[in-house]
């Protein structure tokens, strides 16, 4: 027990600054992906590969547009392999916001014929954004600005997010010195961050959970299962992102979202 | 040794392999219904060992039920598959109880009736799911959502003076995943304990369906978050089987790579996570500084932090630099540096191994009727280790592992699992620095192909966990079903038995010392 204590007073500080949005990024890392090419070859074998259905081409007025969406992209870089490969990986963190559909980023394409290709995302605009977190959001900020108690609800995911969210609380993020501390009971809590997706096994216990939280409270999905379903989508087990079921205030994608970016996505909500 | 072995099955089964089966990565016999149960009583008493129940419908109208054993010395799984209408199979959850959630299963998902069950209860469908709804059976295709239909789950009771019924869950108080446990204890201490699982039933393998390779191989990487590299190379393992592709000696030594760091990131944060169950607070940070250096040498290496998006069909989609390979080595030396000094802590500390000792006891017995794989298993003295029950499917993996003796204890307790948990931490790092010298002197190489879009395989990887056993059937260059045997799946139904007689306040260590996973038992 005193080694413990010793070495753990030999380890010194670890705890790391808070970084720039680039800090700590290898060049190998996944992030998000932006178009390569409008070559449209390459972008039907990058919407046929792609296990989360993340990319699509929409035409609307003679215009063609290829959309990535990064609140369904799971960050495996099939659509960025290979030499004639439609996306390459820019090395950025996904996107975040306070709408699903903020997370869809579009690129323009030159030349491009033939009709519309892959997800039609419009059928998909389930995206509920808490009336009450805009209304209360004044007293939310003054509420919460020190001090912002999270219960974290997994509804369904692979675990993937809940591990990355466990490594906060490691020395090296130290989520505390932000005034962020994961509670236990839903009683406790201002912000329910979920992760995973809506399985129909856990709708109950999401419903449930947020009925126990006082207002004013927020909603937060994170990691691109509990924003649109990720690679699990929509089926029989499952409704998607968290969305269908509960307003939802943010949004961050990712699979799974590395532990910086959530802190980012905790404090944009706040914001 | 193998070969007599093979011969030994062929006589068990009594007959030869079933040569119009085109199921490769496993030796498959066809059986009639009737020869089911002596066949099973024949192969539990020559201690194969329950592996997987694969439902499928290659032809509509029946299910193929393929009943996967892991045999002594013969290699590879041994598969008894019987032709079947959806009704009236014999359960041999009886004499083999490691079938039972197996057989629950193929009830629920493809409407099979198994006569003679000592437990017929839904298992993966909750309460209210529409009776006569089997989701994975060919055609099936519910609007969506499902409807909700009004039902109640019937939960094992037990009644007696000063009795308590302890409910938790399915949310927990930390950040973990979701699953509903009942204790039954009589002031501190446990009589009894039901897990109720699948609560985040994803529907996983249906999902894979229709799937080009590439597509279904993330989403196998999907199923349990921390072991992402087993799963898909399971699954990859399973296609290159059915699409007869040798994947070249490079590949299969950076995938073997990858397995090896995966277990070492997994151990090392699992044996400082033990110490969130016995609140030593120092030791748990330390474990969580630990893990996060592993996982940003993860990310330096591969790009994910859990090594993800590297396995493909017939190989690894990059190549990772000599200097990669290198730089990720000493990351890995000097992380296990600091795994040993924090178990010293651990097992040092008087009052904290008081805690561990004695506690959460599985008994080998336990863990052969139960067909437990794994870290816990191998706790229990039961030598299982897919690394050397199985063949591996490149001679250069061979040759790595060849040296590899599994670690076992006997305590068959908490402190035995972490134990277990050092010392494969230890090996794991060695088998590293063996396929980083041998990687050295391979020539590189594209991965392996095939001009096949049609067949079927089974695959196997000693993840962190345990055995995983993957069917693939494709069809027309897609998959036409994935089916997932975890290892979580096998050991969750053993917690039940190794809680009863603990104190209620032991079972997040018990529960820890297990780590298993919900996603991967669920699907």
């Amino acid at each position: 027990m005193l080694n413990l204590i010793i070495d753990a007073l030999a380890a010194g500080r670890v705890t790391e600054e808070v970084p720039g949005p680039r800090a700590g990024w290898a060049a190998a890392a996944v992030g998000r992906f932006d178009l390569a090419s409008s070559a449209p070859e390459a972008l039907r074998a990058a919407i046929e590969l792609c296990p989360a259905e993340a990319i699509a081409v929409e035409r609307s007025g003679g215009k063609a547009v290829a959309v990535i969406d990064d609140g369904r992209c799971v960050q495996c870089g099939l659509c960025a392999e290979g030499d004639a490969a439609a996306f390459k990986n820019v090395h950025e963190e996904p996107a975040m916001g306070r709408s699903a559909a903020s997370l869809r980023r579009r690129f323009p394409l030159e030349g491009f014929e033939g009709a519309s290709l892959g997800p039609d995302f419009a059928l998909d605009a389930h995206d509920r954004v808490s009336r009450e977190g805009a209304r209360l959001a004044e007293v939310v900020l003054k509420r919460f600005r020190r001090s912002l108690h999270v219960r974290h609800l997994d509804a369904g995911g692979c675990n993937g997010c809940d591990w990355e969210l466990n490594q906060l609380q490691a020395p090296q993020y130290d989520v505390q010195r932000f005034g962020v501390d994961f509670v236990a009971s839903p009683r406790h809590a201002d912000v329910l961050l979920v992760t995973g997706v809506m399985t129909r096994n856990l709708e109950l216990a999401l419903v449930r959970t947020l009925d126990a939280m006082p207002r004013p409270r927020l909603v937060v999905a994170m990691g691109a299962c509990a924003i649109s379903g990720g690679v699990f989508g929509t089926s029989y087990a499952s409704r998607g992102g968290a969305d269908r079921v509960v307003a939802v205030d943010g949004y961050l994608g990712g699979c799974p979202p590395r532990p910086w970016a959530m802190i980012r996505a905790l404090r944009m909500v706040l914001e | 040794m193998t070969e007599a072995a093979r011969k030994e099955a062929d006589r068990l089964v009594g007959r030869a392999p079933d040569d119009r089966r085109a199921l490769k990565g496993a030796r498959a016999y066809a059986l009639a219904l009737e020869e089911l149960a002596p066949t099973v009583g024949r192969a539990l008493a020559a201690s194969w060992r329950f592996g997987s129940l694969v439902a499928d419908q290659p032809r509509p109208g029946e299910v193929r039920l393929d009943y996967v054993f892991v045999a002594p010395g013969v290699r590879v799984p041994v598969v008894l598959g019987l032709s079947v209408p959806p009704a009236g199979v014999p359960s041999i959850a009886l004499a083999c109880p490691a079938a039972s959630w197996a057989e629950r299963e193929v009830s629920d998902l493809f409407g099979v009736t198994f006569s003679g069950s000592p437990d017929p209860r839904p298992l993966v469908h909750h309460e209210d799911w529409p009776e006569g709804l089997f989701p994975l059976r060919a055609g099936v295709n519910p609007p969506l959502p499902v409807e909700r239909v009004s039902g109640q789950y019937p939960f094992r009771h037990v009644e007696g003076e000063g009795v308590m019924e302890l409910r938790v869950g399915p949310i927990h108080a930390g950040i973990i995943e979701p699953g509903h446990f009942r204790f039954t204890a009589v002031g501190e201490t446990v009589l009894g304990l039901e897990v109720r699982m699948f609560y985040v039933h994803r529907g996983v393998e249906r999902l894979a369906q229709g799937r080009v390779p590439a597509a279904a191989l993330a989403i196998a990487e999907r199923v349990s978050g921390t072991a992402s590299v087993a799963h898909s190379v399971a699954a990859a393992r399973a296609m290159e089987a059915a699409l007869r592709i040798e994947v070249p000696a490079a590949h299969a030594l950076v995938r073997s790579l990858l397995l090896e760091l995966e277990r070492l990131y997994n151990h090392a944060g699992d044996l400082g996570n033990l110490c969130a169950g016995t609140a030593l607070s120092v030791a748990l940070a330390e474990g969580l500084i630990i893990k996060e250096r592993l996982l940003a040498m993860n990310q330096a290496l591969s790009g994910s932090r859990y090594l993800r998006n590297l396995v493909g069909l017939g190989g690894v989609r990059r190549a990772p630099s000599s200097a990669d390979l290198d730089s990720a080595l000493t990351g890995a030396t000097a992380a296990l540096e600091s795994v040993e000094r924090l178990a010293n802590g651990i097992f040092g500390s008087a009052t904290n191994l008081e805690r561990l000792s004695g506690t959460g006891l599985l008994s080998p017995e336990h863990v052969r009727a139960l067909g437990v794989v794994g870290v816990v298993a191998r706790a229990s003295g039961v030598r299982t280790d897919s690394r050397v029950d199985l063949a591996f499917p490149t001679p250069a993996d061979s040759e790595i592992y060849g040296t590899l003796k599994p670690a076992t204890e006997t305590g068959a307790d908490v402190a035995a699992r972490a134990q277990v948990r050092l010392a494969e931490a230890r090996e794991s790092l060695r088998l590293c620095q063996g396929i980083v010298t041998r990687l050295a002197d391979t020539d590189p190489a594209p991965p392996g192909i095939s001009d096949r879009t049609g067949g079927e395989g089974l695959g196997w990887a000693e993840g962190p966990r345990g055995e995983i056993l993957t069917f693939v059937r494709l069809e027309a260059g897609r998959v036409a079903r994935l089916r997932v045997r975890s290892p979580s799946r096998m050991n969750w139904p053993a917690i039940e038995h190794a809680i009863p007689g603990n104190i209620v306040p032991d079972f997040p260590l018990i529960n820890k010392s297990f780590n298993l996973s919900y996603a991967g038992c669920d699907l």
